[in-house]
């Protein structure tokens, strides 16, 4: 498993990522390790560029990850960060997703923790499933905190974390975000 | 965003049971929306059931191009795709909230400042400045509204053995299927044009195939108008659509097989620069056909 925070991590953060050489080229240190948990399936000491489809799909959700984070709390997207590592459902999503959150006069602040569990390589497209922990994310509409912040279809407040499944796609050789699909119902 | 593109689609309110060819899937992809705070989920097959009396959900597709590669012409939140940008126009900057000047030697009443959604990859999330009239309604919508001027119906049952209180048909014997008394609205061709402002769309529909379904667990599918029985065929099968009941009705909800048919109409149109392709069903009301079997009618 591995543990990611999408926002300003502190140095520990960044220290973690130089050790791990995730995290793409932006200003944003964001991967950690987190040696408690299951690795993905190389060793911890392999080489910090990523080797295999499926380390290189996570790594590519990662970047996403810390892209969409980043997009939904400026309410603005940066293609040049995005075009990389999404496409299909995913990449329209986030430009609607954005787009509604200034018409609602939604706001989110503060940091989300990704978990990503291990890959499953299904030929064509690679699946990671991303435990998704937002108890330092505060969501507000028109400037009031929403409480709870999120309702899954059975009327309760969304569980915390959540996990959310990602499918990742070859495009033009490299691996990219193209569906996600939050499993309300299950537990991390 | 194929999903959201069919649920536009079917608030658009024509009267048809569209059919679109989506990948069957019993699942859901669920999402938070982040605006009402409700995980939203949307069920992947699409829900082009077919096959009622012409009421139900409506939808059709149309594609547009973008370097070289099709593209659905609606993009997220219902926006329209513009050649001229090359992205879909989504909300202008009013609905966002924001009070932009327009560009130079424009007025307010020249046009407005729209976000653009970018299929992958995108170029610039900023604000394009769309004329008044630069976008205008979606072609499917005018495909929609002509098909809806067509009001089609479903074809008139031709079978024998007829239906009847006194008719009855029997086992093993040949059933013969066809559209009695076509006409342009129940069989095709059919073309009808709607326009909107500058953008004119024509549709021409006609029925591809219909499923004849006997009642006894019998699908029959048949591409023409069938060909209707003369008492000069005798004992003949259908040369072109036909069946033969191998079970008394007896058994039936009021001794009686339901036959209905389904004719599938396929719509080809074209206008706004665009072309595209509707499907849908219409269905018969049920038609009772009782058979029995020669012994025991003699008895």
């Amino acid at each position: 498993m591995r543990k990611h925070h999408s926002a300003l991590g502190g140095v520990a953060l960044a220290l973690a990522l130089a050790l791990t050489g995730c995290g793409g080229d932006d200003n944003e240190p964001t991967v950690q390790e987190t040696p408690s948990q299951s690795p993905l399936p190389t060793t911890p000491t392999a080489s910090p560029t990523p080797k295999t489809p499926e380390e290189k799909a996570a790594a590519q959700l990662t970047k996403y990850l810390e892209v969409r984070d980043l997009a939904q709390r400026k309410r603005t997207i940066d293609f040049k960060t995005l075009n990389p590592v999404a496409t299909g459902d995913v990449f329209l999503d986030l430009q609607e997703t954005v787009v509604n959150m200034k018409m609602g006069d939604v706001t989110e602040t503060g940091s989300y923790v990704h978990t990503l569990g291990e890959p499953r390589n299904r030929g064509n497209s690679i699946e990671i499933t991303d435990c998704e922990d937002r108890s330092g994310v505060t969501v507000k509409v028109k400037g009031k905190a929403r409480v709870p912040d999120y309702t899954a279809p059975d009327g309760k407040p969304l569980r915390n974390p959540a996990p959310v499944k990602y499918t990742l796609v070859k495009d033009k050789g490299t691996w990219k975000v193209s569906e996600s699909d939050l499993l309300w119902d299950q537990p991390c | 965003m194929l999903r959201r593109i069919l649920a536009l689609l079917a608030m658009l309110g024509a009267s048809f049971v569209v059919v679109i060819p989506v990948a069957p899937s019993a699942s859901a992809v669920c999402e938070v929306d982040k605006v009402t705070g409700e995980v939203v989920c949307d069920d992947e097959d699409g829900g082009g059931n077919g096959g009622d009396n012409g009421s139900g959900n409506t939808g059709g597709s149309s594609t547009c191009n973008y370097n070289g590669r099709e593209i659905p012409c609606t993009g997220p939140g219902g926006s329209v795709w513009s050649s001229l940008h090359e992205c879909w126009i989504g909300p202008s900057a009013e609905e966002l909230g924001e009070d932009l000047v327009p560009p130079a030697g424009q007025t307010k009443e020249d046009g407005a400042w729209h976000v653009c959604y970018f299929p992958p990859p995108g170029s610039s999330w900023e604000y394009t400045w769309v004329r008044s009239g630069e976008v205008g309604i979606d072609p499917v919508v005018l495909a929609q509204r002509a098909i809806a001027s067509m009001d089609l119906d479903p074809i008139k049952i031709g079978i024998v053995p007829e239906s009847g209180p006194n008719r009855v048909g029997l086992v093993g014997l040949p059933v013969w299927m066809w559209v009695d008394s076509p006409t342009d609205d129940t069989f095709g061709p059919i073309t009808a044009s709607a326009s909107e402002g500058s953008v004119s769309v024509s549709a021409t529909a006609k029925v591809s195939s219909i499923v004849w379904d006997m009642g006894d667990g019998t699908i029959v599918n048949c591409t023409g108008k069938g060909t209707p029985y003369a008492d000069h065929y005798g004992k003949q099968d259908s040369p072109t659509c036909g069946h033969r009941y191998a079970k008394m009705s007896t058994d039936q909800p009021d001794g009686a097989y339901q036959v209905t048919a389904t004719s599938h109409w396929v719509v080809e149109w074209t206008g706004g620069g665009q072309s595209g392709t509707i499907e849908f069903d219409l269905t018969t009301d049920p038609l009772p056909i009782r058979i029995g079997e020669a012994q025991v009618l003699t008895q």
